[in-house]
Parts: C-alpha cells; structure tokens; sequence
C-alpha cells in the first residue's frame, strides 16, 4: 500500500513538472500568451470603465472594487482545468488513449496532474502579469491570513468540482466520438451560470435565487468575495452544496466511465 | 512452459455507421443505420511463456484487434481470454504492470521533451529500481547506439530512432509479455536490423513473450519461432516456422540461363511448372530428388551458360496460403 502511495505521488509530481516544462518548451508561444492575456484583461478593463462612466457606484460595487474583481476573475479563470475535457476527447478522437489505458496508472490521475502543470504554468504566465494591472486599475485590497486561507479552501474546492465536471465531459467522446458540439455548450453553460462574463450580482433576482441552489458561483463570485473580505450570505450553505455536487459528480463519473470505455473502438489498424 | 495467453473461441464485432445519402436537413432528423463487422470469428490460440510468436495477415484481417482484445483496451463480444491468468478488461491496470506494448502508429514518448524524461516518467509509473533502470538504459543504447540521441527532443529523431527509443520504452520494466503492432512501418532495412537485433537480444537476456505483428514476413521468419495466419477474423493455420521452411523447401525454384534466346520446349513428363523467357527457362515445384535429373535432361537437350536453385522463402510461402484465401 505505502509502495503503491509512493509510485503514485512520484509519478504525479514528475508528471506535473514535465508537463509545465513541455509548455515551457514553446517560448514564443510562451510570451504570446502572456501578452494576450494582458490584452483580454485590458478590453474588459476599458468596458466596465465605458459602462460606468460618471457614475460611481454600480450595484453595490465601485468603479475601482469592479476592476479588481474582474482582474482577479480573469486570474481565476486561467487556473481552473478547463482544457481537460478537449484534451480527453482528443485523446479519444484520435485513438491516443490506447497508450494511456496500457498504463498501469488511472487516466484520470494522468490528466489531473497535467490539469496542475498546466494551471502553475498558466498562473506564471497569465495570471501573475494580470495581478500586475492591479496598481493601474485598481486598489490593492488587504489580504488577511484568514482571507486568504479561506479564499485557498474555496478555490481547490472549486477546482476539484471543476475537474471532475470536465472529466465527465471528457468521457462523453466516447459515446459521441468529436467533443465539438459538447464542449461548446459546456463552455457556455459555465460561462453563464459561474458569472464569467458579468458578475452574479447584476443577475435578476429571480435567477440570483436559482443560482444560490447551484455550485457554480463558488467558482468565481464565492472565493474572490471572501478573498475581498466581504460578507456574503449564505456562503457556508453553497459551500456545503458544492462538496455535496463533487461527490454526486464522482458518482456519476464512477458509474459511467467503466461503461463508457467498452464502447471504444480505436480506428486504424 | 506455462500458458501465458490462452484464448478460447474470441469473438470482437463492431458497430460502424452507415454513409447516409439523403439531403441535408433530412439526414439530420434520420435515425442512424449502423452495420455490424465481426472483425474476430471463434479464434483460438494459446502462447507459452518466452514464445516469439508472429502475427500475419493483409490488412483488416483481425491481428490489431486481437492486440488490442489482449491488452485489455477492446472488450471482447463473445469468448474467453486470459492474460497471465487474468482478464485482460477486467485487471487492466494489474496486467498492465507486466506489459510493454508499442503502436506503430503510435506513441508514448512526450514528443517535445527528450527520450530520456519519457523514460523517467515510466521509471515513476512502473516503479522501476534505480539499478535496473540504469542497466537497462545502458543495455539498450548500447544496442542502438543511441546515448546522445536519447537527451534530445523526439521530435528533433528520425523515424528510425523514434521507433527504436518506443521499444526502449515498451522494454524498461523488464515486462513478461511485450505486444509489438507493426514497429517497423516505413522504417530503413538498417533501423529494421538494428529492431531485429534488439528484439533477438531481449530474447536471450529478458527471457520475455512476444507477440509481433509486421507486413515485413521475412522479419518475422528472422525473429519468430511461430507464425500465426488471420484471414478475415479467423486463424487460418499457425506453424513453427522453422518446421514452415523445411516442409516449402522440399520444393525448388530452377532458372537455367541458355547461350539462345529462344530453345525448343522440352519434353519431360514431370509435374513441374515451366515458363519460358528470352535466354531463360524457368522451373517451379521441382522436388529436391528430382534436381539432379532434371539439371542433367536439360543441358542435354540446349546449351545452358548458368544454373540456379532457389527454396521458397518465408514471403513466398504465406503469400502462397493467402492467395487461395483470396
């Protein structure tokens, strides 16, 4: 058991660091990314500001306290694992997974520890000249040991429940073959529901309410909130909501995954 | 020997769509048609342990399903299928602890990272100890030549040298049971005699099972010591191929050279073959007893400049047996 536990986390961290050094390979694309996402960051930066304009406060939040959260969301979102399920189904699609199954290690441990590789490699890259901009936009907030520790709590919470929706989708290639169509409306579906675009509060109240039964605002709105040390209702009930979906999620993804993999037929040869 | 696959009446069928013709939007409201191909019909085979064993067949004939039903990434239809005791599906990860497998048309190398970082990923995966990497690495760069190419990037390799750092790869925890599906596939005779040379080596020093599927027959006559013919799903015979050899070569091919273009035919009352060409007089399925007679009757009757005697090789033989398959 102790050798197995070993073998595993060797495996898990070698793969993490292998991972961030393939991308790292790729210097141009490298700074590519990095000036790309400082342009993203900037395009929303200008609209909230146009949106604003003379006003001064905009449903309950400032010009200055908006900026900040729309940086940090745009931080966040580098450093969840949503490629996983586009790298799953691709895997699927073009017979790669033969290669992964021969491996006496499970496929989703493989893809969670490139999931990691990929999120360190994305917050070096992307996230931390985002956090740059703060100065220029934005007040530095300040942070408290038990806002931050709370504000990490919430956000591997969040990833884990992430992950575990992306490997679900993942395993659907294997029913539809090309993820295209799927991976579309889950992108949408999570840019919706998460508040990815526009923060949850300027949601009407009637689906602010819907809303408060899901997981997904403990994605984004939750940890940047506590993070900003601001007080938000029912945070504790979500909390308990999200962990109840992650093992709801696992179920099903347990129940489905065996199934699925007797329906693979690698083409060619 | 002990029995290390043992396969029992294994059947795998698949379902592949029907091309739908209809207009546009019609096809996209019509229900699906799918068709069944049985792409393995009741094959049964046993390997014993340390065995080389050959898979032949033209394409579509069944040998990468069989592979693929044997390592346990295709769930079989009908039948039972044993790998080293267990089922392959079922015990997956288990067996797949003491199985290196290469894809021809696959890989399991980071391709823009180096072979060796590859390498160091499954020291962690398979858990290798640290002297039996060290001695295998050594062994199998040795073999290669390789100790420079393996630090640099994959993709940086030609496809000679990938596919000799993919069996580095399928070889380095010493596994029982290696599954080679098509290694040599586009690759020079010199990268082919450097595999065949390594695979004969791992033979020696691994004592491993192999199970070797390749269009290159005379490949498989070199390294094999059984060949296993799939036709269409089905087995069609297997044969040690020593024993294959010995029993085509009871027959001879004679080529006579002649000093004239064209001689008269020659009465002999045998049931040989023959083909006339210009200055040549051509001699098939002449029994090994019959050589000398017929040497002798033909330099009687023109004058012959050279004489030579041909056995049937591997590649003539299988082809000969897929032929009337056809």
């Amino acid at each position: 058991m102790m050798r197995t536990i070993k073998r595993i986390s060797q495996f898990f961290i070698l793969n993490v660091r292998l991972t961030f050094d393939t991308l790292f390979t790729y210097k141009a694309a490298t700074i590519l990314t990095f000036c790309t996402n400082i342009f993203i960051v900037l395009i929303y930066l200008f609209l909230w500001k146009g949106i604003y304009g003379e006003q001064t406060i905009v449903n309950g939040y400032t010009l200055k306290e908006l900026l900040l959260f729309i940086i940090l969301l745009r931080v966040l979102r580098r450093s969840y694992p949503f490629h996983i399920s586009k790298t799953y189904g691709q895997l699927i699609k073009n017979g790669s997974i033969a290669t992964w199954l021969l491996k006496p290690i499970p496929i989703e441990l493989r893809l969670l520890s490139q999931a990691i590789g990929q999120t360190i490699y994305q917050f070096c890259f992307s996230g931390l000249p985002m956090l740059l901009l703060v100065p220029l936009f934005a007040n530095i907030p300040n942070f408290t040991f038990v806002s931050a520790a709370l504000f990490l709590l919430w956000y591997i919470s969040a990833f884990i429940f992430l992950y575990i929706f992306e490997i679900i989708i993942g395993v659907i290639s294997y029913y539809t073959t090309s993820l295209w169509g799927v991976g579309n409306f889950k992108s949408a579906l999570i840019a919706f529901f998460t508040g990815e675009l526009l923060p949850l509060s300027f949601y009407p109240v009637a689906l602010l309410g819907f809303l408060e039964v899901l997981p997904f605002s403990a994605v984004y709105y939750l940890p940047i909130s506590i993070l900003l040390s601001k007080v938000v209702e029912n945070a504790w009930i979500i909390f308990s909501i999200l962990w109840l979906s992650i093992i709801l999620l696992l179920g099903v993804y347990l129940s489905i995954s065996q199934k699925m993999i007797k329906r693979i037929s690698v083409q060619g040869g | 020997m002990n029995k290390i696959i043992n396969i029992e009446n294994l059947s795998k069928t698949y379902k592949v769509r029907e091309r739908n013709d209809a207009f546009l939007l019609k096809r996209f409201f019509q229900k699906k048609k799918y068709r069944e191909v049985r792409a393995l019909k009741d094959v049964t085979v046993n390997i014993e342990s340390g065995e080389f064993v050959g898979l032949i067949g033209n394409n579509g004939a069944g040998k990468s399903t069989l592979i693929k039903l044997m390592t346990g990434i295709l769930y079989r239809t009908q039948g039972k299928i044993e790998i080293m005791g267990r089922d392959p599906f079922k015990h997956r990860k288990k067996n797949n602890q003491e199985i290196g497998v290469v894809f021809g048309q696959r890989t399991q190398l980071n391709w823009d990272l180096s072979t060796m970082d590859s390498l160091h990923l499954l020291k962690a995966i398979y858990d290798i100890d640290d002297t039996v990497f060290k001695s295998n690495i050594e062994l199998f760069t040795d073999i290669f030549g390789m100790q420079k190419t393996i630090k640099q990037p994959v993709r940086t390799l030609s496809l000679g040298q990938k596919m000799q750092c993919e069996l580095m790869a399928a070889f380095l925890h010493n596994p029982k049971l290696v599954f080679l599906d098509e290694p040599t596939v586009g690759l020079d005779m010199f990268s082919k005699e450097a595999i065949a040379k390594f695979l004969i080596e791992m033979k020696e020093k691994q004592k491993t099972t192999l199970i070797l599927t390749t269009h290159d027959l005379e490949e498989i006559s070199k390294v094999c010591d059984r060949a296993i013919v799939l036709h269409d799903g089905n087995i069609l015979f297997e044969e040690n191929i020593q024993t294959l050899l010995s029993i085509h070569n009871q027959q001879k091919r004679v080529v006579f050279t002649t000093e004239n273009e064209s001689v008269d035919p020659i009465e002999l009352n045998k049931d040989f073959t023959v083909t006339y060409q210009p200055f040549k007089i051509i001699y098939n399925k002449v029994k090994k007893a019959e050589v000398h007679e017929l040497i002798a009757e033909v330099t009687n009757h023109c004058y012959v400049k050279d004489v030579s005697i041909e056995g049937s090789n591997f590649t003539d033989i299988i082809k000969e047996y897929l032929r009337g398959k056809r």
